[in-house]
């Protein structure tokens, strides 16, 4: 029961943090492209090409969500994990390498420790649940 | 091999290869203000994490395709090979001015919207279509 447990709680953890990160993430973006409003206001003033990449990347993150949501349905846990600890890894380190460019220069250390604490816990959820499932 | 088959694996070494080739690029522009984004992320450093994380999302969603496309029904995954390009491809036209001021070409419309129509005629060669009327008949 416990084993089912991690093996569900990771994925539905993965599903809604990718999703609404990557949703509030589009939503700002494009307020901020044609408003010059919302959150990234002020850290991307000056900066209009800055939100291309962003943009790109959080599309494509919603992407996986919708990937992931069909897979849990079909109760395909294997690709689901495999798929999801590949993302949350190239997230996190990705994180890590642009620490001092994003979260310092933007003075927002505090959503950057948790954010890639939780990019990493759920790399390890995952790997862990897929070790379960193997074994099972 | 199947043409649906082949389509995906066609698709998936085609996003490895150039996500991982403009991954280097950006890098470079990144690092030394030369190259493709060389404008762009001399004036704008931080552009770089969003292409960085884009980029290898994508080369991931690349690996994916082309790992299905040995199994034994991959035709569901013309629609992530579809989904895949609509955020990018999308950009392309909401960030207009700022690609253009910065000089960066717009050939990115092209190769997206090849890849996708590739896609769609795999879904067509499939027969999803077909099959998803008939269930709705019954």
């Amino acid at each position: 029961m416990r084993k089912d447990n991690i093996n569900k709680v990771s994925i539905v953890t993965s599903i809604l943090f990718l999703g609404v990160a990557s949703v509030i993430q589009m939503i700002n973006e494009l307020a901020f492209h044609f408003f010059n409003r919302g959150g990234l206001k002020e850290a991307l003033s000056g900066m209009p090409g800055a939100t291309i990449g962003f943009f790109e990347a959080h599309g494509l993150a919603s992407i996986w969500v919708i990937y992931f949501i069909a897979k849990f349905r079909q109760r395909a846990y294997v690709e689901t994990h495999v798929f999801a600890s590949a993302v949350h890894f190239l997230l996190g380190t990705a994180n890590s390498i642009f620490w001092n460019d994003s979260f310092v220069r933007f003075d927002m250390i505090m959503i950057g420790w948790i954010s890639t604490i939780l990019h990493f816990v759920l790399v390890m959820l995952h790997l862990i649940s897929l070790k379960i499932k193997k074994r099972n | 091999m199947k043409t649906s088959k082949l389509i995906i694996r066609i698709h998936g070494t085609f996003l490895i290869l150039a996500t991982i080739s403009l991954t280097v690029v950006g890098w470079i522009s990144y690092c030394c203000g030369k190259g493709l984004y060389g404008d762009m992320l001399l004036k704008e450093p931080i552009g770089y994490i969003g292409l960085f994380q884009g980029y290898l999302l994508m080369t991931t969603i690349g690996i994916t395709l082309w790992a299905v496309s040995f199994g034994d029904n991959p035709d569901k995954f013309h629609w992530l090979g579809i989904g895949a390009h609509i955020a990018p491809f999308a950009a392309n036209f909401i960030f207009w001015t700022e690609i253009e001021n910065y000089g960066i070409p717009h050939s990115g419309i092209f190769f997206h919207l090849a890849m996708m129509i590739l896609e769609a005629f795999g879904v067509l060669k499939s027969n999803q279509l077909k099959n998803f009327q008939f269930d709705e008949k019954r």
